[in-house]
């Protein structure tokens, strides 16, 4: 984003004033949806700039410039999960754009077997192929490998797979999965990371983590970037070929942060997760994601691990959470300090025609919803909810198409209101009483559902728990103290070792 | 009689009218889509579990219809009334209220599908027989209930249940069917006076059509085909049990009428026959409906015959297979010639699709993924819509034989037109003959 146009709107931009400013303020400068600029115009004006507050994504919203009170927050944006074929679950882009979709996932694997990065590079990229007019990220496909396909395996030198397409032997490289996304064209893209179950102990953790740590740099493979593309076999030497116009985020790996389990693998997940970061840090990514969670593992190793991450990652890039999820796993995160999520599980439950309500869930297939001809949530405002009856969407979920499409909708609905309610109310500075608001309503009503269903301890033990951590402590000091308490025991580990 | 008919143009049988309904006014000729799976053309049995789609149309959302211009969607009585219930239905305020439709609404009688999809489904003098498909025990519909279901519903227009026959059938059957769709149609009427006071219940149930001045019921036109290269004595009967058949209908007056029994296999040229004499003998001032056509060929054909209104699952079927529907024809989008196709489906096509999404994109997607399907199915409908728009405009701005024309011309570059639409065209009045090859 440029300088002239925040001048433009009247409002003094932090980016113009000298970088040690920026940094003191902590805020984050944005543009008003009005004033983005098309893709092409801000590539180029991004392509000259250096602070992350100029590197930005495509939309965000403007906020101004904070007082150093205030926290050091930076927006939660809902990164939706896309089905394969670059679609997600029937709704089309001008829905999409009204839900408010900002970013939303290419699944890389998928696009590369259909229709081939190839055939998406000549069509001008994923952007122009599926006239998607907002923000793309890819993942590296390594992900969909390693579960989807039987006889996967990690390497050093990548994955190995058996195609799909006609079982001959193949191989993904962090270089390939790089040069598949440069061709697709999304703003993000993942590196290629060595993913391990998180409920696996044991060395294959450390083992993961410093192959993540040195498939990263494959990724990154080149820090001048080519300008001129006239030679194409001097292109094929690099792997990352346009730092200006996408963004590698690196993927923090590690394992968990058991508390229950015994003192020394505690220690060491600790140690793993701390050094992946420390790693990725150094590497001065555009932005880092936290990766090897939503996997199955308890709640309570969870949060540790995202708080573990949060404290230790830069607070000017952004972190992104990757597989999370539900709702009150995204409040808990972004209190914590993470900014991007995705999930399948809004679209996912809404096949089976649960709907997000503030309150919890709601089963649209209970008999109860058969007359019922309320909205799905009357709080809502989505075209769904204006529209529809939960005794309409009762008979036609499961049953038809449309039912899953329509809950599909408003779902997404409900987790972007939910991404601006968390912005708006960090911005204005009431997060704690949204916090408060939000846990109370969660608590009293379906927290114990959603909880009993991930397999929480108890209702009142672990939220309650939870909420005294994260809300009565200022988030500062919870953040670096915890970070700087655990960089200490660390130190002085790594001290007595040595 | 709840609908007003007022004729805006006409070109010898062909003719444009306005069609008000009490829920929206709509113009004619005009297609409408069918609010279901399309089973109706599927003659093997099938579970219950394998009809979708009670009231919904293929992944579109009501705006979505709205914007593409649809102005009535069929319901399909069967389904509904299964699931959820004319019950259910009626104390949620209708099926308007209940799926948020606000223009008009057209429900059939609920005949063809059982005798259609379900096995064991026997038509007799009382009604239409089957198992259901449920709890298997033995159901009958009458006529009245069938009235009675479609009041419940609330549509705007209500089928009468006919007796419906094969159109490849030949024999005594046809005249059997065709008159017992007469004493049927009595039945459904059953009663001229309608009961505004909606006090005792019971009074209630001894009349079926109750709502005659929101709901028009519409008569079906049964009788066989026009068969020219069936022996004379079969040709004379079928016509004769036709000719009956309207003149029956017209008798009793009703709001419109609708031509039944054809789409159904039949060859081309006894189909258009069979319309060209229902519509020569129908009232010019009531709305003629041929159910179940269907392709846009037919619909031209049709309309230059004097026919209004046209129901099809064609558009959305032939969408599910990746197939979108142009001025040239049809456009086969899992070819491998659309896989780095740029364009969109049609150049000339202003609807949503057609402006956002290329032949490569949907190449990428048809079969695999239900938006394809989707998305095809809107530019399908939006296709459809347009066609009834130019049909309406073109009569009423006095130049439908050049439409006329100017269609053919684009369908047929070659001028290898099929003589069925030939000779229908020459019955028409419209010249076809700079469009036809020497």
């Amino acid at each position: 984003m440029c300088c002239v146009k925040q001048q433009r709107a009247g409002v003094t931009p932090p980016c113009c004033l000298p970088l040690p400013e920026v940094n003191k303020l902590g805020s984050e400068v944005f543009m008003t949806a009005e004033e983005l600029p098309t893709p092409r115009e801000d590539a180029a004006e991004r392509a000259c700039s250096t602070t992350y507050s100029e590197k930005s994504l495509y939309h965000r919203s403007v906020l101004p410039p904070t007082s150093t009170e205030h926290r050091k927050y930076i927006i939660c944006l809902w990164v939706n999960f896309e089905l394969p074929d670059c679609t997600i679950k029937g709704l089309t882009n001008n829905q999409l754009e009204e839900i408010g979709c900002q970013i939303i996932l290419g699944n890389t694997y998928h696009l590369a077997l259909r229709p081939g990065a190839e055939l998406i590079d000549d069509l001008g990229g994923l952007h122009k192929f599926m006239n998607w007019k907002r923000a793309l990220l890819t993942d590296s496909g390594g992900f969909q490998m390693v579960s989807l396909l039987h006889l996967a395996d990690i390497t050093e030198q990548g994955v190995t797979f058996q195609s799909p397409v006609d079982a001959k032997p193949m191989l993904l490289t962090p270089e390939e999965s790089i040069q598949i996304q440069n061709k697709i064209g999304a703003d993000i893209i993942m590196a290629l990371d060595d993913v391990v179950k998180t409920t696996i102990t044991g060395p294959r953790i450390e083992e993961a983590m410093y192959r993540t740590l040195r498939w990263i740099d494959r990724c990154i493979a080149v820090t001048i970037f080519v300008i001129f593309h006239v030679i194409s076999w001097a292109h094929s030497r690099t792997a990352h070929k346009r730092p200006d116009e996408q963004n590698l985020f690196g993927i923090v790996q590690g394992g968990l942060d058991p508390v229950l389990r015994v003192n020394a693998i505690l220690i060491k997940a600790i140690i793993s997760r701390d050094i992946c970061v420390r790693g990725m840090v150094d590497r001065n990514l555009p932005g880092y994601a936290i990766g090897g969670l939503s996997g199955g593992e308890d709640k309570d190793s969870f949060w540790r691990v995202v708080a573990q991450c949060t404290a230790a990652l830069p607070e000017d890039k952004p972190r992104y959470v990757m597989g999370v999820g539900y709702p009150l796993d995204i409040v808990v995160c972004s209190a914590l300090g993470a900014d991007m999520y995705d999930c399948v599980y809004p679209t996912r439950t809404a096949r089976f025609g649960t709907a997000l309500i503030p309150e919890g869930l709601l089963k649209l297939k209970n008999q109860a919803m058969a007359n019922d001809e309320r909205p799905i949530d009357p709080t809502c405002l989505c075209m769904v909810c204006k529209n529809y009856t939960r005794a309409y969407l009762h008979c036609i979920v499961t049953k038809d198409p449309m039912g899953s499409q329509l809950v599909s909708y408003h779902n997404l609905s409900y987790m972007m209101r939910l991404s601006k309610d968390l912005h708006t109310s960090i911005v204005e500075g009431r997060f704690p009483e949204y916090g408060d608001f939000i846990f109370l309503i969660i608590c009293l009503y379906r927290v114990f559902y959603v909880c009993s269903s991930l397999g929480v301890i108890s209702q009142s033990g672990f939220a309650m728990q939870w909420r005294l951590l994260v809300l009565t402590s200022p988030p500062a000091v919870l953040r670096n103290n915890r970070g700087l308490a655990k960089r200490n025991m660390i130190d002085e580990k790594l001290n007595k070792t040595n």
